[in-house]
């Protein structure tokens, strides 16, 4: 008997250990369907989380739950990540879903892993046929909500020359969408040893990432 | 021989029986004794004939008149009869003196001897002193009351008030035998009461004494400075720019320029020079209201030194400046969903103006989060809290704010704030509020730690917000709550408008609100309510049920409120010494209507005065006064305090500058006054300039009286001598006629 309570109690503390505290807040990553690789950058996340945790008062798990665009559960998410290189197809459900997270409240981050580009911006189209995506100035609070980024989205990588963009689908005054393009600020957020990058720049990467983070969850 | 002696013995007995019949009462107890007294001279003169008897019968004769004579004295000595003497007596007129030792009278003209001591020189020497010397004077120093005194002091205490009616009045009512001849005041007709001369007059006529008036000082104004009026508002919106309106009385100075400033907290913030020019000369502050809260200025004319007071050049008042709209300020934890959604909800709101500090790093980096995000130097950043209606913290721990500034929050309440707490991980007793200064003031007992159980809602009570609330159904269809924190019910008077529901059962408020000194404070315990926003259960429904919820509790936050309960209206802030003030309490309700049931007790201390008063209620709804003394100059406290049913309601304090009375420091000379007084009551008024004219006016003729003296022989010494010499003749006869 009571080696079945002791049992209990080591499964009760695994699980309570292992489970998300309800104060935490939901961070998802989003399985989309097209073909595309959802999962690319798969440290990036952590890390991410990792250094906000250590540099903000945000209350954020250790790792990133994954998530598809039609699921109901998307809604309790606060910030949803989505990357990759390739083709991305959501269906008319799913953009439904997608789009009403937002609107609602919700605040979903694409970041260009080269390749992206022409498919997303199709399905932008289709989730918000009212809106445009517009480029937000520097001088927009996402760039200036914690840490200081004067010039914009920082340069991770090249991919096709030119300075990074950052973009934007805005709603009463919100960023709902912000889609960081010619930039991989998830390659930034990888363990140094995936890319190499300078120090200096998985720096950027990860503050700039903070900054997307902080404004889901206080605007 | 027996013939002559028994016929002497007859004629005493009757001259004796003559003056006892007269002179002495019929109840005097000696009576009783004559009777037997002359039945024993009878005997003694019969036993001593009878030893007598064979001696020449003239010696017998000579010694038996002796004896009887002797007797008689004795008889008379005991009687002790009484003679009066009626006759006309000359006596010298009594006049009253009565100077004036009044303030006017001791300490004016500034340069050169005093109104006082003119007034004193003139009773001293020259003709009113020659007058005076052929009557009977009885002096009186008159300023407040009426002092009889031997001789006027040369250099008295100067009173500050006079009242000339009322001290004559005293003077004169005293019956006096015979009637006095006349009453002369000197004086220079100034008194604190301003009657009028012709009331004064028409007071004193009635006592038939004929008051003779020498009149000292200058009728002309007294040189004095002095605030006369004043206009300014009494509430301005923050930031407003408004007008003060000050006329200046100068009198006396109207060859001077008059230098006038205002001030606040202490600094002088303006100055005007006032140009030579009229007795009375107006001027015009402008200036910018301040931070919102009670503001008083003083408004002063800088003393000058050729003016008889300064005490009477300043004057204050307070000026209530309100927040320009409403604001609101949030103070909270860190970036969460609940937070997003609550800040998106302030900002929607028109005409509030919410100013945010959102803790974004541990443990105290806060930003301005309103705007455009900027980096606030702590949380003083967000400047005096009383300019919020309201303050919500939210989700932050007590360590992360200073005990100063939890103390200011407490305070915050104490004087008519809305507080509230809202739910998380770190507020209430898992953030560490528990041992603060404002566990006792929010509206739930803490409890320790979470509870994580899933959690729905229902409305409770029946209280304005619990009402607002119910304008939704169906809150327990709402998508569950993930856990609340823990609290152990509320406090007494606290009242909880939503419970949370688990299993079925109730688990503890969701809402609860409060009152806590004149301020209000309002508990949320969750954390989650973004789940009716958007969460896989979420609807219309529910999303007007958020709406409802936050709406409900922030229109209970911000509505107007009642900034001060009790407020204490004293209507200046300088007070003479010795001056009874009247002190209003303003009491109301927390939704400002008047209170006319409460307990209003005032205390006052300083300036000599140190006691408790009850003040009590008067018609207009909702004031209550109290009348407070100052003793002497200093600064006085006042705090009034208000109690309905035995819970304060609240309280308010004030500080009074008590300055030495200015009296009749500057009343200028009344002749009129004293004329009044003079013709009414069939006197004469000169000034002192004329002295001589009103000294030959004075009636003080001698005056002549019947007058009764009663002597009494029997003890007077040639009574004693008499006695003497007849008992000596007696015993020489006696003793060279060999009689035994």
């Amino acid at each position: 008997m009571k080696l079945c309570r002791e049992i209990a109690l080591v499964i009760l503390l695994i699980a309570a250990l292992a489970a998300p505290s309800s104060c935490e807040e939901r961070i998802g990553r989003l399985k989309y369907g097209g073909g595309g690789d959802w999962y690319a950058n798969p440290t990036s996340l952590p890390n991410l989380l990792e250094f906000a945790r250590e540099h903000t008062a945000l209350d954020l798990p250790r790792r990133e739950e994954t998530v598809e665009p039609g699921d109901p559960e998307l809604h309790s998410f606060a910030y949803v990540h989505v990357t990759g290189h390739g083709r991305i197809r959501f269906t008319p459900e799913e953009r439904r879903n997608l789009r009403e997270y937002m609107l609602r409240g919700g605040f979903l981050h694409v970041d260009d892993n080269y390749g992206l580009d022409e498919y997303f911006r199709r399905e932008v189209g289709e989730i918000f046929p009212d809106r445009e995506l517009v480029e937000l100035p520097f001088s927009h609070p996402i760039y200036h909500c914690l840490f200081d980024f004067p010039q914009g989205l920082p340069k991770i990588h090249e991919h096709d020359g030119g300075p990074p963009h950052g973009y934007g689908i805005v709603h009463e005054g919100r960023v709902v969408l912000f889609y960081s393009h010619n930039t991989d600020l998830g390659d930034g957020w990888e363990s140094a040893e995936v890319h190499n990058d300078p120090e200096e720049i998985r720096l950027q990467a990860l503050r700039m990432g903070t900054n997307l983070l902080v404004y889901a969850l206080s605007r | 021989m027996a013939g002559p002696a028994a016929r002497l013995a007859f004629r005493t007995a009757c001259l004796l029986w003559y003056n006892l019949r007269i002179f002495m009462s019929p109840l005097d107890p000696r009576i009783a004794l004559l009777w037997p007294g002359v039945v024993v001279a009878c005997v003694a003169l019969y036993l001593c004939w009878r030893r007598l008897r064979g001696h020449a019968p003239s010696r017998v004769a000579v010694l038996l008149v002796l004896r009887a004579l002797l007797l008689g004295l004795l008889i008379l000595a005991i009687a002790n009869p009484a003679l009066h003497d009626d006759r006309p007596v000359s006596r010298p007129p009594t006049l009253l003196i009565a100077l004036d030792s009044s303030a006017s009278m001791t300490r004016l003209p500034l340069g050169g001897p005093s109104r006082y001591a003119t007034a004193l020189e003139a009773l001293r020497a020259g003709p009113i002193a020659d007058a005076i010397t052929s009557c009977r004077p009885l002096r009186y120093a008159v300023s407040a009351s009426a002092q009889p005194v031997r001789e006027f002091a040369d250099d008295p205490v100067g009173a500050m008030r006079t009242d000339l009616q009322s001290t004559l009045s005293e003077i004169l009512r005293q019956p006096r035998s015979p009637r006095p001849a006349a009453c002369l005041l000197v004086s220079d007709g100034a008194d604190d009461t301003n009657r009028p001369p012709a009331r004064v007059a028409a007071a004193l006529e009635g006592y038939g004494v004929p008051v003779f008036c020498l009149g000292v000082g200058d009728p002309g104004p007294v040189p004095d400075a002095r605030v006369l009026g004043l206009i300014a508002p009494e509430i301005v919106s923050e930031g407003d720019r408004f007008e003060v309106r000050v006329l200046v009385g100068a009198a006396g100075l109207e060859d001077a320029p008059v230098d006038l400033t205002l001030s606040t907290g202490g600094e002088i913030i303006q100055r005007r020079s006032l140009a030579d020019g009229p007795a009375e000369r107006p001027a015009t502050f402008e200036v910018t209201a301040g931070a919102p809260g009670y503001h008083r200025y003083t408004v002063e004319v800088v003393p000058g030194a050729e003016e008889v007071t300064g005490a009477n050049n300043r004057r204050s008042f307070v000026v209530r400046v309100e927040p320009r709209g409403t604001r609101l300020l949030l103070i909270e934890g860190r970036p969460r969903r609940e937070y997003a959604f609550l800040r998106r909800f302030l900002l929607r709101i028109e005409d509030l103006e919410t100013v945010i500090l959102l803790r974004k790093r541990r443990p105290a980096e806060f930003w301005f989060d309103a705007g455009n995000p900027r980096r606030a130097e702590g949380l003083s950043a967000a400047g005096e809290l009383r300019r919020f209606r309201a303050i919500i913290i939210s989700n932050i721990e007590a360590s992360a704010l200073s005990a100063g500034f939890v103390r200011q929050l407490a305070r915050y309440v104490t004087e008519g704030g809305a507080l509230a707490m809202l739910g998380g991980e770190d507020a209430f007793a898992a953030g560490g509020w528990e041992d603060t200064a404002l566990a006792d003031v929010l509206s739930v007992r803490m409890g320790e730690g979470m509870l994580g159980d899933p959690l729905s809602v229902r409305v409770m009570g029946g209280s304005d917000l619990a009402a607002r609330l119910r304008s939704v159904e169906g809150w327990q269809r709402l998508p569950l709550l993930d856990g609340m924190n823990a609290v152990m019910g509320v406090p007494p008077g606290a009242e909880v408008a939503m419970e949370a529901i688990s299993a079925g059962s109730p688990v503890g408020p969701v809402i609860a609100t409060g009152r806590h000194g004149a301020g209000r404070t309002l508990a949320v315990t969750v954390s989650d309510t973004w789940r009716w926003q958007q969460s896989p259960g979420a609807d219309e429904h529910s999303r007007a049920a958020w709406e409802t919820f936050w709406t409900s509790i922030a229109g209970w936050l911000i509505a107007p409120r009642a900034e001060r309960q009790v407020v204490i209206d004293v209507g200046r802030d300088s007070v003479e010494a010795g001056v009874p003030v009247p002190v209003e309490v303003l009491v109301r309700d927390a939704d400002y209507e008047p209170v006319d049931d409460a307990t209003v007790t005032v205390s006052a201390s300083g300036a000599g005065v140190s006691e408790e008063i009850a003040a009590a209620r008067i018609e207009a709804p909702g004031v209550y006064r109290a009348i407070v003394r100052p003793r002497e100059p200093g600064s006085m406290a006042l705090t009034a305090t208000a109690v309905v049913a035995g819970d304060s309601i609240g309280s308010d304090s004030r500080e009074l500058e008590v300055v030495e009375p200015v009296g009749e420091l500057t009343h200028a000379a009344r002749p009129d006054v004293l004329r009044a007084i003079a013709e009414r009551t069939g006197g004469a008024y000169r000034s002192v300039e004329e002295a001589e004219e009103l000294a030959a006016l004075l009636p003080l003729e001698p005056t002549t009286e019947r007058r009764v003296v009663t002597h009494r022989p029997a003890r007077s010494p040639w009574f004693f001598a008499i006695v003497l010499l007849v008992a000596g003749t007696d015993w020489l006869l006696r003793r060279r006629w060999g009689v035994g």
